[in-house]
């Protein structure tokens, strides 16, 4: 259930950056803003559901530490740096840099979240946590 | 629960790199061979081990940590242990196929029964304790079963022409080693890597679950039966496989016209032409160049021009560094589209005159030497340099 959720909401943030690029390759500057700003709120939404509601119930069994809910926040951080330099050099209008920063940011996501949905989610799934609980408590979030 | 299971950082970049430099090296071998005139066979295995070997361990050691969690123990060792043999392995070989020299023979089966059989059984041990096996995870299974079939068979050639014997079986060799490891490790990486390169659709459940499975035993069934009929069953599947990725690239949600996804394209596009080039035609040499050069290769450069820049980007960026170059400007995309060029008028001038495209095949494995090292030479750079996290605390 809550890998369904999770990994449906990981194609919906694909979805919002593929018109994204295309705005910035065609240099359709202001289209580009406007498809950056949902864009970053999704995936920002979508690390908080993590952070906020998902990790520290899977801690409560796994422990916090260096474990692999450790790795998925650097990431989430790694992540995070890119989207601010793609917000950037949009916003200075240079398509190489965007491009190149989105480039970035799409492969970095990718692999982590085939980490997510091959390993991460199927322990959550596997670990005796109130899935219908954590569920309602995930869409309660706010992207920032 | 999770015994085994890891989401560690990926490996030290050093343990594929070591792979994927030696890959193009191993090509100019066989550009020379070609030039020169050596036997087909020791050509052959030029570019299947030392090409196309090379880089398949190279990106299973990448990606298995990824992708399924298991990972290598002291990975750079591990690599070195698999790459030491290997080199000998394909040279030993290369001399005993091309130049006669019998008594190496044996040493080229011992080597490389060591690396590539080793390696296979390694991974599938690892592999068959992942928790969950993906449609991919299970191509990946029957390539590197394939794989130590195809390592036993191989050494058991080895021993049959260093003792003067039949060689018998070499069918059954050649049909594991490129259809059933080369073949199917690459259906399984293309179930992983083209969605999320290019953000494609997964392949329908109905083709992509039964695919694998259905190429690994019509595979099996020749290798028993030897029915010719039953390689045109391998055929058709791998066109279907083909057509069917083919159509998703198409449908991909990323438009922007780059290189590596155009050898994507001919990848399919030549994978294509040679199944139906099988199905009507038969099992020749073109048969094999145009699904070894045509389509493994261009799927192997594809691939690397994305992994490879996103490779140094990560461990940089995971070790603090920011001020980096961004993935396109590591990889110099005109660069990149000159050498699809060049390499589909290599392919061109394999399949027609085939000794004519040595200096291009030589040409086209500099070319790539030279586009990736602007990557490399930055990551041996920055790693020189303390990373800012430890100067920070």
């Amino acid at each position: 259930m809550i890998k369904e959720f999770m990994t449906q909401d990981h194609r919906d943030c694909d979805a919002l950056y593929a018109p994204l690029e295309e705005a910035i390759a065609a240099q359709a500057w202001d289209l580009a803003l406007e498809r950056f700003v949902p864009f970053k709120e999704a995936m920002l939404r979508h690390f908080a559901m993590e952070e906020e509601v998902l990790f520290p119930k899977m801690e409560e069994f796994l422990g916090g530490g260096e474990g692999p809910i450790h790795v998925m926040k650097m990431e989430h951080n790694q992540i995070r740096g890119i989207i601010d330099a793609l917000g950037e050099a949009i916003e200075a209008k240079d398509r190489q840099k965007a491009l190149g920063y989105g480039e970035t940011f799409m492969i970095m996501t990718q692999q982590h979240n085939m980490k997510e949905e091959q390993v991460l989610y199927t322990m959550a799934e596997q670990l005796p946590l109130d899935k219908e609980q954590i569920l309602a408590q995930m869409q309660k979030v706010e992207g920032r | 629960m999770f015994d085994g299971v890891s989401l560690d950082q990926a490996p030290p970049f050093e343990a594929p790199l070591l792979f994927f430099l030696t890959a193009p090296l191993f090509a100019i071998v066989g550009s020379i061979l070609l030039e020169y005139g050596a036997g087909e066979f020791a050509i052959l295995h030029a570019f299947s081990i030392g090409f196309l070997a090379f880089i398949m361990v190279g990106a299973l050691l990448q990606m298995l940590p990824v992708v399924v969690g298991v990972k290598f123990e002291r990975p750079k060792r591990v690599a070195l242990l698999f790459w030491l043999p290997l080199v000998g392995g394909t040279l030993a070989l290369i001399a005993t196929l091309g130049f006669g020299q019998l008594s190496l023979a044996l040493f080229a089966a011992a080597t490389l029964l060591l690396a590539l059989g080793g390696f296979a059984l390694v991974t599938l041990v690892k592999l068959f304790k992942a928790p969950r096996k993906s449609d991919a995870v299970i191509a990946m299974i029957l390539a590197l079963l394939s794989l130590l079939l195809a390592t036993l068979l191989g050494g058991h050639l080895l021993a049959a022409l260093a003792r003067g014997k039949e060689l018998s079986l070499l069918p059954l060799h050649g049909a594991l080693a490129g259809f059933g490891w080369v073949g199917l490790l690459i259906v399984g990486v293309s179930y992983q890597v083209i969605p999320m390169f290019y953000i494609t659709q997964e392949l329908p459940a109905i083709v992509r679950r039964p695919l694998a499975p259905a190429i690994f035993a019509a595979l099996l069934s020749y290798a028993l039966f030897q029915e010719e009929w039953l390689f045109k069953v391998v055929d058709g599947l791998f066109l279907l496989f083909a057509l069917a990725t083919f159509w998703r690239l198409f449908q991909r949600k990323r438009t922007v016209k780059e290189p590596t996804v155009a050898f994507f394209q001919v990848a399919m596009i030549f994978l294509a032409a040679t199944a139906l080039y099988g199905l009507f035609h038969g099992h020749d040499w073109r048969y094999l160049v145009a699904f070894g050069y045509g389509f493994a290769m261009s799927v192997v450069y594809g691939m690397l021009y994305k992994i490879i820049p996103f490779l140094v980007w990560f461990h940089l960026s995971s070790r603090g560094f920011f001020d980096i170059p961004t993935m396109r400007e590591l990889i110099s995309e005109r660069l990149a589209w000159l050498h699809l060029y060049i390499h589909l008028a290599s392919l061109s001038l394999l399949l027609t005159t085939t000794k004519s495209a040595a200096p291009l095949i030589l040409a086209e494995n500099l070319l790539f030497l030279w586009i990736i090292k602007a990557p490399i030479l930055l990551y041996f750079r920055y790693k020189k340099r303390p990373s800012p996290f430890a100067t920070s605390t």
